[in-house]
């Protein structure tokens, strides 16, 4: 069965070199955070462009990094919450539907901590409290959404027998098959 | 179950974190009943020509957010009780 294992390109560079780039620059951020000098405003900035770029991809990408083609509504993605917890979610090319919310969920909070970070240097903004706290908190809901993210493409790795996380680095994914949902 | 394990294991990671003071600066200054109101802070930093923005504790000493005399952006440490500037490392 050859196409059974035929891999085909799912996420573009820009996506990839992104995904690396969150990872990196929330880590550098969190160690820098109470550094001395402004390593910790430049790698927010870095974020934010990486993010702008992201946002433009979702909207005029490659089939798989835009949002239209994987952000579902209420009803389809409880139907696939019920599927999962039944233990038969099926394999989709791209996010699955609970994973592309994670996504969405993922990339405002990180939209949220750089706006409030940049804003709290400002002279208007400096020292001011809301600022300073959704900040705070926003990180907060990112550091703890993490590896449930990341528990999420494992356990999909596992039930689909492939390996999502070497996927988001090589960009290619086995092709659809089956009962396998490639784009709507 | 690698990804419930996982999850655990990030989720002990950073409830161990600790969070409550940045290490700028600490100060050691006892009960908080002997620490003088920040607002007597607050009064002194606007006479040297400060807008203070906002104070809150951090270390054990008062952490202020201000733009001093000439409109700079300061962040500040003082001794509760002594109401002295804490040296703090080069944060510009």
């Amino acid at each position: 069965m050859p196409h059974h294992t035929s891999r085909i390109p799912v996420w573009d560079a820009l996506v990839r070199v992104a995904h690396l780039a969150f990872i990196g620059g929330v880590a550098a951020a969190w160690f820098t955070r109470h550094s001395p000098g402004r390593w910790h405003e430049w790698i927010g900035y870095s974020v934010l462009c990486v993010l702008i770029l992201r946002l433009l991809r979702g909207l005029i990408g490659t089939a798989q990094a835009r949002f239209a083609s994987f952000v579902r509504g209420p009803r389809s993605t409880l139907r696939y919450v019920g599927q999962l917890l039944r233990g038969h979610a099926p394999r989709y090319l791209g996010h699955n539907p609970l994973g592309a919310w994670m996504i969405v969920w993922l990339l405002s909070l990180l939209t949220l901590i750089t706006l409030s970070g940049w804003l709290s240097t400002t002279d208007r903004y400096w020292g001011v409290a809301w600022v300073m706290n959704l900040h705070l908190w926003a990180t907060w809901a990112l550091l703890a959404s993490i590896p449930i993210h990341v528990a999420g493409a494992v356990h999909a790795s596992r039930k689909h027998r492939e390996n999502l996380i070497a996927s988001m680095l090589h960009g290619n994914k086995r092709m659809a098959s089956g009962d396998d949902v490639d784009l709507d | 179950m690698i990804a419930l394990r996982f999850g655990i294991l990030s989720l002990t990671l950073l409830a161990a974190t600790p969070t409550l003071a940045t290490g700028l600066a600490t100060c050691d200054s006892g009960d908080k009943s002997t620490w003088q109101a920040t607002s007597v802070l607050e009064k002194q930093l606007t006479k040297e020509g400060w807008i203070v923005r906002r104070i809150k504790e951090d270390g054990g000493c008062y952490e202020v957010y201000a733009l001093d005399h000439k409109g700079a952006r300061v962040e500040a440490y003082f001794h509760p009780v002594t109401l002295e500037r804490v040296p703090i490392k080069d944060h510009d």
